[in-house]
């Protein structure tokens, strides 16, 4: 009938034997990730997560990096967090096998220069917000992670395992997008 | 000057040559200065956005994680007790199910509802209530990751399906059977529920998981059941439920 049967504790046990250098404990864990956990979120809801989901892929994520958290080497939290974040989204889209691709390129058209200067002050959060959305998951990414979490471009490049140019050029075009995108609502709004 | 020049300059990321330069051609362009300074403000402003967007409490979510329970020894020996209690409670079950085979079960009888209904227990838990287990799994289905396969736990022939809840690595179902409320809890420690298989049991397909299967202490995770066979898994599992009365 029942070959084996074991009854474990859902608790993780701590390390031990732990050395010198993976000196971090379960409370280091919770300290120092406490302040990534609304980072992790907004990424989260970057990544084209509803908000429950968005909970769940966060909750996943921390459980990852708990369980890998004595091979931390303690560099760089966010980005390290923001990957395995990332990864475990990819895991998902790819098993529900969804039509967008990551990689997806979105062509936006652009809209004439010369508009932009009636801008200035203007930004409201909640139309940035709806133009973020309206991105290629790519472009979007970029600018999340260099723009509102402020990794560096060799982080954010890690993070999306891709060359700093291409983040470069991500990021660039992202903002123009953006840009043209508020651009082109308020030369709406003045038609009306 | 092109746009990219434009942002790496923002952004701190040109040489010093390549800075020394820029500079210079932006004295000579208003339109240029200007063109910078509305990048600026978009840069500050979607940081100013993204930074504003509300997010939930997940502080509980991380210390679930983080604390480590510290249990008195008797406590400790709970899980073994718990096991022991439930491979007794299996031949039980063994004896029962000899004896309904003589005098077979008759699945529920209560009339289906309807229609069940989705409700939002907690930011990241999703309730169904309904009696039908295929129509469990389809709401979940719809409300979550795709695809979560059909459920039919051979355990529990004749039990009133009455309810399923999951979240990305987790899933469980209420049951009551024989005037006792059962749930069978299961968890995918690496990766999600998707990644979980469907293996034919007992003429059944059961939603096998990889790591575990356990039983779980009104939403509270507690133990995890591994090894032995799905079938003996489950049968733990609830009859675990049962006699330690975890649930209602």
């Amino acid at each position: 009938m029942l070959a084996t049967i074991t009854a474990i504790s859902h608790t993780v046990a701590p390390n031990k034997g732990m050395g010198i250098l993976s000196r971090k404990n379960p409370r280091d864990f919770e300290r120092e990730v406490s302040p990534e956990l609304p980072v992790l979120y907004r990424v989260a809801r970057r990544l084209g997560c509803g908000n429950e989901e968005a909970e769940d892929l966060v909750q996943t994520c921390l459980l990852k990096a708990y369980k890998a958290w004595d091979r931390f080497d303690g560099n760089h939290l966010r980005s390290w967090l923001i990957k395995i974040l990332r990864n475990e989204r990819l895991m998902v889209i790819r098993s529900q096998k969804e039509a967008i691709s990551l990689d997806e390129h979105e062509e936006i058209e652009i809209v004439q220069e010369g508009f932009w200067s009636e801008l200035d002050g203007k930004f409201e959060a909640e139309r940035i917000l709806a133009a973020l959305e309206q991105l290629s998951p790519p472009y979007r990414m970029a600018v999340q992670l260099c723009d509102v979490e402020e990794l560096t471009y060799e982080e954010a490049a890690e993070i999306m395992d891709v060359p700093i140019g291409t983040v470069r050029s991500r990021l660039s075009r992202a903002r123009q997008i953006i840009r043209d995108l508020l651009l082109a609502e308020s030369a709406m709004e003045a038609t009306r | 000057m092109n746009q990219k020049q434009l942002q790496a300059y923002i952004d701190n990321q040109l040489s010093a040559s390549e800075r020394a330069e820029f500079e210079q051609t932006l004295a000579n362009s208003p339109e240029l200065q200007r063109e910078l300074e509305s990048y600026k403000s978009l840069k500050s402003a979607i940081k100013s956005a993204g930074i504003s967007e509300p997010t939930p409490n997940l502080q509980p979510i991380l210390a679930k994680i983080a604390r480590p329970q510290k249990t008195p020894w008797l406590a400790k020996l709970a899980p073994a007790l718990v096991a022991g209690v439930a491979i007794f409670g299996i031949g039980i079950a063994i004896n029962r199910a000899t004896q309904d085979q003589l005098n077979p079960v008759v699945a529920s009888a209560k009339v289906l509802p309807p229609e069940g209904h989705l409700e939002t227990k907690s930011p990241q838990v999703m309730k169904w209530q309904g009696s039908d287990p295929i129509e469990g799994a389809d709401r979940i289905r719809e409300s979550f990751y795709k695809p979560i396969p059909t459920i039919a736990l051979n355990n529990l022939d004749g039990a009133e399906f009455r309810a399923a809840e999951c979240g990305s690595c987790w899933i469980s179902f209420h049951y009551l059977y024989r005037g006792d409320n059962y749930a069978i809890y299961g968890r995918c420690e690496n990766g999600n529920l998707n990644t979980g298989q469907v293996k034919p049991i007992g003429g059944k397909q059961l939603f096998v998981f990889a790591d575990a299967v356990g039983w779980y202490d009104k939403g509270d995770m507690t133990y995890t059941c591994l090894g032995g066979t799905p079938e003996g898994r489950v049968a733990v599992a609830t009859e675990a439920m049962k006699t330690t009365s975890k649930l209602d």
